[in-house]
């Protein structure tokens, strides 16, 4: 039987997603709906290592997923954190005023309850400090792990349930006169 | 209380492959796994509501709350409009977040008395589309152009999908320890069933 194929790869694939979605400024409010981009990322790197399962390979089980999850989280805190630093370096407070702007065109600024806009200038104005880049790597391989185990939730095999054994032939007794 | 022997039949018979009979390793196992998480989702929740009453109790406990508010913050809005107030001050995360984290808390702790053919049957796949929709639904721009969105829907639907997670999401969790504990031998027999 051949062996399994790489955890690492697809875990690498989902921490990339999983970090450009935290870093990202527009795409990290993905996170404020209960970590979905972290999840997402986590989720992703199972699907990645279910494609590369090809018939003949042990099934996928829900250890693959909590490995795949975690390890995916570990990548994406990573990621995060290194283009976290790039976009504070790059954008300075560029990257508020796009957000801003972004909820003014699409009309939403308003909508907004008061205090939101605030909220968000002073939580993407607070860089990235050591408490956040510890509390990343404890948040992102957790909630990570949760969308592993959702991943394997929806990609597990299904069960083939056993069927009931043929009939055994009928006992050839001796013959009747 | 968790060596009781209840509890241990309960949460090992937990663990979705029923057919795979639990020796009494499996069986602590899958114990000890359920009250790490139990644990860990009790802490989750309680600093959610210690955040508040840190920053309320003022001096050293603020710094303590304020560090718990921004350990949240990465995870939720945190918009005062948008959360519970305790003692004038809001929760941890908003009313949404808040509704999933504590009926998690309730699923986990109502996990092994449900019934046992409840937990056998329920597929994950299920229980997740069920989790999901309703409040993808009421967070999105569907929801608003359906109905008045409140705090009420948002409880109710952050807290169906916080308790159908928690239902969908144990016993995979509980069976990934065990495969992860289990000797390659004992292993094979556990993916086979």
């Amino acid at each position: 039987m051949p062996n399994k194929p790489g955890i690492v790869l697809p875990a690498l694939y989902g921490g990339i997603i999983m970090g450009v979605i935290s870093a990202v400024p527009g795409l990290s409010l993905l996170n404020c709906f209960c970590c979905a981009g972290i999840m997402l990322g986590g989720f992703l790197a199972v699907f990645f290592y279910k494609k590369d399962l090809t018939p003949g390979m042990p099934l996928l089980t829900s250890s693959d997923g909590v490995k795949l999850g975690a390890l995916a989280g570990v990548f994406g805190g990573i990621v995060s954190v290194i283009l976290s630093k790039l976009v504070t370096m790059m954008l300075g407070g560029a990257d508020e005023q796009m957000v801003k702007d972004l909820l003014e065109s699409m009309g939403l600024a308003d909508q907004l309850p008061p205090g939101t806009m605030e909220q968000i200038e002073e939580g993407m104005g607070a860089g990235l400090g050591l408490f956040q880049i510890v509390i990343t790597f404890i948040i992102d391989p957790l909630f990570g792990l949760i969308g592993g185990l959702i991943g394997y939730s929806v990609f597990k095999p299904k069960q083939v349930l056993p069927t009931a054994p043929p009939p055994p032939p009928p006992v050839q007794g001796p013959a009747q006169q | 209380m968790l060596d009781s022997p209840a509890i241990l039949g309960y949460v090992a018979d937990a663990v979705n492959s029923a057919s795979v009979p639990a020796d009494s390793f499996q069986m602590r196992l899958s114990t000890v796994t359920y009250a790490v998480i139990l644990v860990s989702v009790l802490l989750w929740c309680a600093g959610i509501i210690l955040a508040p009453l840190c920053v309320a109790e003022g001096g050293d406990a603020a710094v303590v709350g304020r560090a718990a508010y921004q350990m949240y913050h990465g995870i939720c809005h945190q918009v005062p409009e948008r959360s519970f107030n305790l003692l004038g001050h809001p929760l941890g995360v908003c009313v949404r977040c808040c509704s999933i984290y504590f009926a998690f808390l309730a699923g986990t702790l109502l996990f092994p008395f449900l019934p046992a053919f409840l937990r056998r049957t329920a597929s994950p796949r299920i229980l997740l589309a069920a989790a999901l929709l309703p409040m993808v639904v009421d967070a999105t721009w569907i929801g608003s152009a359906l109905y008045h969105t409140t705090t009420l829907t948002r409880v109710l639907t952050g807290g169906l999908f916080g308790l159908l997670m928690s239902l969908a999401l144990l016993p995979e969790a509980l069976q990934a320890v065990r495969e992860l504990c289990s000797t390659p031998h004992q292993q094979k027999g556990l993916s086979d069933a």
